[in-house]
C-alpha cells in the first residue's frame, strides 16, 4: 500500500511537473517495465485529459462545487477510519473511490452544464466563475491555505478566447501548482510547463479550509432527508415487516414465534413527526382457560400459550435524521386492539436509505398486551361449587420482538 | 464524528423520550405485567394439615354426602403418645349435628407425612390414608395401600386458588388419589388443613366442605 502511495505521489508529480528530469526518465522507465505502475499512469493520465476537457467547456455552479468539496471531504474521513483496516488494501481503495467519484462528479457535471449551455447563451469571461491571473513560472500564491493534507481537488475555469486553460491541482503539501496550455489549437494539454508567452487564468485559489466546508447535512442540497421530504414533497409511507423470535415477560417457557408480519401506512405530519396505522398478524403470550366440573366441584386451569391475534394500531414516531440523513432513527409509541384486549408498544427503530423512496428499517419493538377475560376470582365466584384454580392468571404480559422490514415513500 | 451525529440525533428526538418516559411511569403504576404465582417446595407436610396438636381447635364442616349434615371436628390433642409410622398420634372427636352421633377418629402427623389413621375399628397398618407426603410440590407423588388397594396419590395443583363455601383461600395444594376401589380428591389450605375432600370408597362416597374453623396455634 505504501509503495502504491509512493508510485501515485510521483505520477502525480509528473504529470504536476514537479519532477527533474531525472526523476522523471525514472519514472518513466518504472512505467515501461510494470504493467501495473504502466495503469496507474494511464489511470491518471486519462483523469488529467478528461478533467481538462470538461474544464473546457463547462461552468460548475458553487453549490456543487462545495458539493464535490465536502464530498472528497468526507470521502478522505472515511479513509483515515477504513486505512486502518487490513481490509482496506484492496485495488479499491478510497484514494481510487475517490478519484473515480471525482471524475463522475465532473463528468456529471459537465453533461448536465452542457445541456445548460447549448441552451442558452455562451459564457464569456465574466461568466466564469471567480477567475484570477496568474503569471509567472509558478502557480503558488500567498494566502492559499488547505488544511486537508492529501485532498487532491480540481478547480477549473473557462476558457478565454483560445488561449490558455488553467488546471489548479492541490497537494499535500497545500501549494496550487498551475498547468495550462499554451494552444487550444493543440489538443494535448501540457503539465508542468509554464510558458510566459500564455496567458493564463485560473480561478480564484480557494481561501476556505475543507473543515470549513458543510458536509452535506439536513437542509444540504444532496441530504437523503431532504430527498424524503423537501424536494418532493412525500407525505405519505406504507411498510411491511416480518419479526425476530421475540421475549416474553413474564417468562413461562415460551418465546415467541418468528414471522408475524405487518403491514402499516402513515402520514408524515413534518420531517420529524409521523402518525399512521398497522395491522398486523402478531405472536403474543396468552392465558388459556380450561374448565372441568366433575362429581361435586369445578378444576379450573389457566396456562399461557403462544397464540397468533390480528391487531390493529394507531401510532405515532418521531424520527431524527442522522449524519445528514445518511440513516434515520425513530422511536414510537402505539397503541390499539386485538380480539382478546388491548396493547400498548413502545418501539425504537434505525433506517436506512437504499434508495430514492426505499428505506430498510430494523425496529426493536415492546408491546404491553391486556388480555380481557374474567381473572381468577371472578371465574372462582361464578361457581356456586367448590372450584380450585390452579396454573397461571396473568393478563398483562410485556413482549419484545425485533421487526425488520421495508418502507416506501410518495 | 459519527457517533456524536448519532448522540445528538438521540437527544432531539428528546420530546419522544419525555413521551415515553411518562407512558412507562403511567404503566408502572398500574403493573406493565402480572406477577406469575410460584409457591416454593413445602418440606414439612403439618403446613398443610388439620391444626391437631392444639386442644380446642374445632372444624365445622358441610357433609354432601353419603348425606347431608353438619359435622364439628373438635381436636382433643395427642393420644396417649402413640405414634403412627414415628409420627405423633392425635385423638379429634366428631360430632354429627344432624344424626347427634359422635365418635373419636385419629390422625398422626409429623414433617414427613399425614396420616388418616381412622376410627379404633379402621386403625390398623394396612387401612391408613396417607393425606400428604413431603416434599410437596407441584409434582409430587407417593402411594400407600389402602384395604388392600395401592393407591397413588400425585399433586394436581400446588400453590392454587380454591373457594369454598363461599370463601376463597390461597396456597392450596390439591392431591389426586387413585386406586382400583378408592378415587377422589382433598383439597388442602396452608395453615388451616383439609378444605374439601370428594372421596369414593367401597363402602361409599364421601364429600364434605369447610365451613369455618377456629384454630389457636
Amino acid at each position: 500500500m505504501i509503495k502504491e502511495y509512493q508510485i501515485e505521489e510521483t505520477i502525480v508529480a509528473y504529470f504536476d511537473g514537479r519532477l527533474t528530469d531525472t526523476e522523471s526518465a525514472e519514472l518513466l522507465h518504472r512505467v515501461s517495465i510494470s504493467p501495473e505502475i504502466r495503469q496507474l499512469f494511464t489511470e491518471h493520465e486519462m483523469l488529467r485529459n478528461m478533467a481538462y476537457r470538461t474544464a473546457r467547456n463547462v461552468s460548475i455552479p458553487t453549490e456543487l462545487e462545495e458539493s464535490l468539496f465536502a464530498h472528497i471531504a468526507s470521502l478522505q474521513e472515511d479513509e483515515k477510519g477504513i486505512a486502518l483496516l487490513p481490509e482496506a488494501e484492496g485495488f479499491w481503495s478510497i484514494r481510487r473511490i475517490s478519484v473515480a467519484a471525482a471524475v463522475v462528479a465532473i463528468l456529471l457535471a459537465g453533461a448536465v452544464e452542457s445541456l445548460h449551455y447549448n441552451s442558452n447563451e455562451p459564457l464569456n469571461g465574466t461568466q466564469a466563475i471567480r477567475t484570477s491571473q496568474i503569471s509567472g513560472p509558478s502557480a503558488e500564491s500567498e494566502g492559499l491555505h488547505t488544511s486537508q493534507p492529501s485532498t487532491m481537488a480540481l478547480q477549473s475555469s473557462h476558457v478565454v478566447g483560445n488561449r490558455a486553460i488553467a488546471l489548479n491541482s492541490y497537494h499535500n503539501d497545500g501549494i496550487a501548482e498551475t498547468v495550462k496550455e499554451a494552444d487550444e489549437s493543440s489538443n494535448a494539454p501540457v503539465f508542468g510547463k509554464n510558458d510566459d508567452e500564455n496567458i493564463v487564468l485560473a480561478p480564484a485559489l480557494r481561501t476556505v479550509e475543507l473543515s470549513h466546508i458543510n458536509q452535506p447535512s439536513i437542509g444540504g442540497p444532496f441530504s437523503l432527508r431532504d430527498m424524503a421530504y423537501t424536494d418532493v414533497p412525500r407525505r405519505f409511507e406504507i411498510g411491511l415487516s416480518t419479526s425476530s423470535p421475540g421475549v416474553t415477560m413474564p417468562a413461562i417457557g415460551h418465546n415467541l414465534n418468528p414471522f408475524a408480519y405487518e403491514v402499516r401506512a402513515a402520514y408524515n405530519l413534518d420531517e420529524h413527526n409521523q402518525a399512521g396505522i398497522r395491522v398486523a398478524s402478531d405472536y403474543f403470550q396468552g392465558l388459556n382457560i380450561a374448565m372441568a366440573s366433575t362429581s361435586g366441584f369445578t378444576n379450573i386451569t389457566g396456562s399461557m400459550g403462544v397464540k397468533r391475534f390480528a391487531t390493529y394500531e394507531l401510532f405515532y414516531n418521531r424520527v431524527q435524521a442522522i449524519d445528514g440523513g445518511r440513516f434515520f432513527l425513530s422511536l414510537g409509541l402505539g397503541a390499539g386492539l386485538y380480539s382478546e384486549g388491548n396493547l400498548m408498544s413502545m418501539e425504537l427503530g434505525f433506517k436506512l436509505p437504499l434508495g430514492d423512496r426505499l428505506l430498510a428499517g430494523v425496529t426493536f419493538r415492546a408491546t404491553r398486551v391486556h388480555q380481557n377475560g374474567a381473572s381468577e376470582q371472578e371465574l372462582m365466584s361464578s361457581q356456586s361449587v367448590p372450584v380450585i384454580y390452579s396454573g397461571q392468571d396473568i393478563h398483562n404480559t410485556l413482549n419484545g420482538v425485533f421487526l425488520y422490514g421495508l418502507s416506501y415513500q410518495f | 464524528m459519527k457517533y456524536n451525529n448519532i448522540i445528538r440525533g438521540m437527544c432531539r428526538l428528546g420530546g419522544a423520550s419525555v413521551l415515553c418516559a411518562l407512558g412507562l411511569s403511567y404503566s408502572g403504576c398500574s403493573g406493565i405485567v402480572d406477577t406469575p404465582s410460584s409457591v416454593p417446595t413445602e418440606n414439612d407436610a403439618r403446613m398443610y394439615y388439620l391444626k391437631l396438636d392444639g386442644s380446642g381447635n374445632k372444624y365445622y364442616y358441610s357433609i354432601q354426602q353419603p348425606s347431608a349434615d353438619k359435622l364439628t371436628m373438635i381436636m382433643k390433642g395427642d393420644y396417649q403418645s402413640t405414634t403412627y409410622d414415628q409420627a405423633e398420634a392425635y385423638d379429634c372427636q366428631w360430632v354429627f349435628r344432624q344424626s347427634n352421633q359422635q365418635e373419636d377418629w385419629y390422625f398422626a402427623v409429623d414433617s414427613n407425612a399425614a396420616f388418616d389413621l381412622g376410627n379404633s375399628t379402621f386403625w390398623s397398618n394396612t387401612s391408613v390414608w396417607v393425606d400428604l407426603k413431603a416434599p410437596l410440590s407441584g409434582n409430587a407423588s407417593w402411594s400407600f395401600n389402602y384395604h388392600g388397594d395401592t393407591v397413588v396419590a400425585s399433586v394436581k395443583a400446588y400453590g392454587a386458588s380454591a373457594k369454598v363455601g363461599n370463601k376463597v383461600y390461597g396456597d392450596v395444594v390439591q392431591v389426586q388419589y387413585t386406586g382400583k376401589c378408592n378415587s377422589g380428591t382433598k383439597w388442602f389450605a396452608r395453615g388451616i388443613g383439609e378444605i374439601y375432600e370428594s372421596v369414593s370408597h367401597p363402602y361409599g362416597y364421601e364429600e364434605r366442605s369447610l365451613d369455618s374453623c377456629q384454630v389457636t396455634n
